[in-house]
């Protein structure tokens, strides 16, 4: 984790993805894969964003980049309004802004080398002559922990760890200013994540690179993250430092998720939970209101009037929950123990 | 020859050996694996990819796939000899005695048959009940793994169904027979933590009333730390150390389990990022001596050289180490995991 200074250098205003669902030949419905989201990064810093299958995070960091098109909003990044750029205008951007894949396998091209591999960005976004190219490929290889006689191999001849290495350095590679991670450690041994997580996170410190780190991990996300965002259902539902959502959650989703990780440790077996009761509903034509009354323990009937918006918990920490309101004017935060008194 | 069993002991697996024949080389899976399971115990079979777990579990069902074969060894199930069993007596026993839920429900279940079509099925086969009350029995189970609306559900095909639903299912087609053993081969990855948290409590709840025994197959210690009463951890196709959830966590004496739970990252406490050096050694070319040697940081030449012995490292509780044998006189520390290692 490194120290950001407090401007914000990639800033996301009212993001919105709409899906198109064909249903029978003429009819679409709409499915809103990510509804109205809003945050900044600063320069150098990491923000994380999670939450489960489905409920819109990889479609977000897509949108950001421009790999999909976004319905409706700003994207800016340094002095940039990505959102008003033509297509070419983005191409030219890539150099900039890159990303890492979750699969690291089968986001290499099998039938290329890994130093062909490495030099596509080059050849794509910079004007480097062929001895500088060179060069620069055997330096991406050491900065990501591989040797120089790695440069002739094939994808499938490395472990999946040194794949993802090569992943890392291909997103490195043109000295972009911000990469969006996606899941980029979800595919990797235990002993292994350790190693890709440092290398990210030197590699920040090294390049001043700004990230978005996607997972569905919250023990990850804790690790490496300064700011965290939960999504449910295509919104933001609780934003704030990760102290703050580790230490307080606010949001009876991001309390339940918290609660459903199991602690690799025997003696906190039996700890109390909150669970909750069902399965994340279908996305497509949602109710107005607040996406989790369906599971929610402390629902009531104003939680169906459309919203919540994003409350004030803390100084940075906001989370949409009605409760949020209530407790914070009773004076204590939105924790578990204040909810179920409310409830 | 006549021995005293444990009465408690439903499964025991003795020296056994699968192996895969490539054109590579010989592939040991799984090299010279003993352990036990007691009934009414869920134990916990950690290992990272390639050590050999979900081999180690289709040679107790004998569906290893060629390749493989099972070379050596000896699997008892309740006084039962499973190695000398034809294939008929196999038959009964999976599907009877042993069931097993897969990784992804998706792909196990059948996609042209409705869910309680195929839980009925295997109600009729262990029953030999008409169609219609294994049906109803059918329903039945469903509604016991908490599916709601289960006669609606039981109509439906697998594609229908969610991720968590379709495990659901898996677990009462598992259960629906009654096994004495359930091998669940990491029945949770994949599956969102507030739909794991509900499918670990089911198999939970169902193993402890069934006074069954359950081999639970994963790679998350976590998910062992909760569930598990013994742990066994294997590594590049062998047993390191195997001994009871809580001494294997607060007292973990091989290597490779300190440097799994060192490199375990918990919501709950802030602490600095560990990892094990290294990948996982190339499984046609082991390492000499101790497969682990190459990524330990306390080892010495011995360790190259000689493969150390299963020995005793506490009450009920093995380890596969020539620190622990006393062979190799060092101190482990804990630091040497979080030491930065290119």
């Amino acid at each position: 984790m490194t120290k950001a200074n407090g401007e914000a250098f990639v800033q996301i205003r009212n993001l919105r993805k709409d899906f198109p669902i064909r249903i029978g030949m003429f009819s679409h419905v709409r499915l809103r894969a990510v509804d109205d989201i809003s945050f900044d990064i600063p320069k150098g810093a990491t923000m994380g964003l999670v939450g489960e299958s489905g409920c819109g995070k990889t479609t977000a960091g897509r949108c950001l980049l421009r790999l999909i098109e976004p319905t409706s909003g700003e994207i800016r990044m340094g002095e940039h309004n990505l959102t008003d750029l033509k297509s070419e205008q983005v191409a030219q951007m890539r150099g900039r802004m890159q990303m890492v894949f979750q699969d690291p396998g089968g986001s290499l091209t099998p039938r290329m080398t890994i130093g062909a591999i490495l030099r596509e960005p080059l050849d794509l976004h910079t004007n480097l002559n062929a001895h500088e190219k060179d060069q620069r490929v055997r330096q991406l290889l050491s900065q990501v922990g591989l040797q120089p006689d790695h440069l002739t191999r094939y994808p499938h001849q490395f472990s999946g760890g040194q794949q993802q290495r090569i992943g890392v350095a291909r997103a490195i590679a043109t000295h972009p200013d911000f990469i969006v991670l996606d899941e980029p450690t979800s595919a990797l041994d235990v002993s292994v994540r350790g190693q890709i997580l440092r290398l990210l996170t030197q590699l920040q410190e090294e390049m001043g690179l700004t990230y978005l780190f996607i997972s569905h991990d919250l023990s990850v996300i804790k690790h490496t993250c300064n700011q965290v965002a939960v999504m449910y259902l295509g919104r933001i539902v609780e934003i704030g430092s990760t102290e703050d959502i580790f230490g307080s959650p606010a949001h009876p989703y991001t309390q339940a998720l918290l609660s459903a990780v199991p602690i690799p440790d025997p003696a906190q077996r039996g700890k109390e939970r909150l669970k909750l009761p069902g399965e994340v509903p279908s996305p497509i034509d949602l109710p107005p209101g607040c996406r989790l009354y369906s599971r929610c323990p402390y629902r009531r009937d104003a939680c169906l009037e459309p919203g919540p918006p994003l409350l004030q918990v803390g100084e940075s920490h906001k989370a949409a929950c009605i409760l949020v309101d209530e407790n914070v004017r009773l004076g204590g935060g939105n924790t578990p123990a204040a909810l179920s008194q409310l409830a | 020859m006549i021995e005293v069993r444990n009465s408690d002991t439903l499964l025991e697996v003795r020296g056994l050996h699968t192996y895969f024949y490539t054109y590579e080389g010989v592939v040991k899976a799984v090299n010279s694996v003993s352990y036990k399971l007691n009934r009414g115990e869920i134990t916990g079979l950690v290992g990272e990819s390639g050590s050999g777990k979900s081999v180690t579990a289709q040679s107790i069902i004998r569906l290893v796939k060629a390749p493989g074969r099972i070379v050596e060894g000896e699997v008892w199930l309740d006084g039962q000899d499973l190695m000398s069993c034809s294939e008929a007596e196999m038959q009964t026993v999976r599907g009877r005695k042993i069931s097993m839920i897969f990784q992804e429900p998706r792909a196990a279940l059948n996609p042209l048959f409705t869910v309680g079509d195929q839980i009925s099925r295997v109600i009729q086969l262990r029953e030999g009940c008409s169609r219609s009350v294994a049906e109803n029995q059918a329903v039945e189970m469903m509604r016991a793994v908490e599916i709601a609306d289960p006669d609606r559900r039981a109509s439906a095909y697998p594609h229908e169904l969610s991720g968590g639903m379709c495990q659901r299912v898996m677990v009462a087609m598992a259960l629906s027979a009654n096994p004495l053993l359930l091998i669940a081969d990491e029945p949770t990855t994949g599956l969102d933590v507030t739909v794991q948290a509900q499918v670990l409590d089911l198999i939970r709840l169902r193993v402890k009333s069934a006074g069954s025994a359950c081999l639970f197959i994963t790679h998350d210690l976590g998910v062992v730390a909760e569930l598990c009463e013994r742990v066994i951890v294997m590594y590049a196709g062998r047993v390191v150390e195997q001994g009871p959830v809580a001494e294997i966590f607060s007292n973990p004496r091989h290597p490779y389990t300190q440097g799994l739970i060192a490199s375990t990252l918990r919501v709950d406490i802030d602490k600095p990022i560990s990892t094990i050096p290294g990948t996982v050694p190339d499984a046609v070319h082991l390492p000499s001596g101790c497969t682990f040697h190459p990524r330990c940081p306390f080892a010495e030449e011995l360790c190259q050289q000689e493969e150390p012995q299963m020995v005793e490292a506490g009450r009920d509780h093995t380890t596969r180490c020539h620190i622990v044998s006393g062979r190799i006189e060092r101190e482990m520390l804990e630091e040497a995991w979080t030491l930065e290692t290119a």
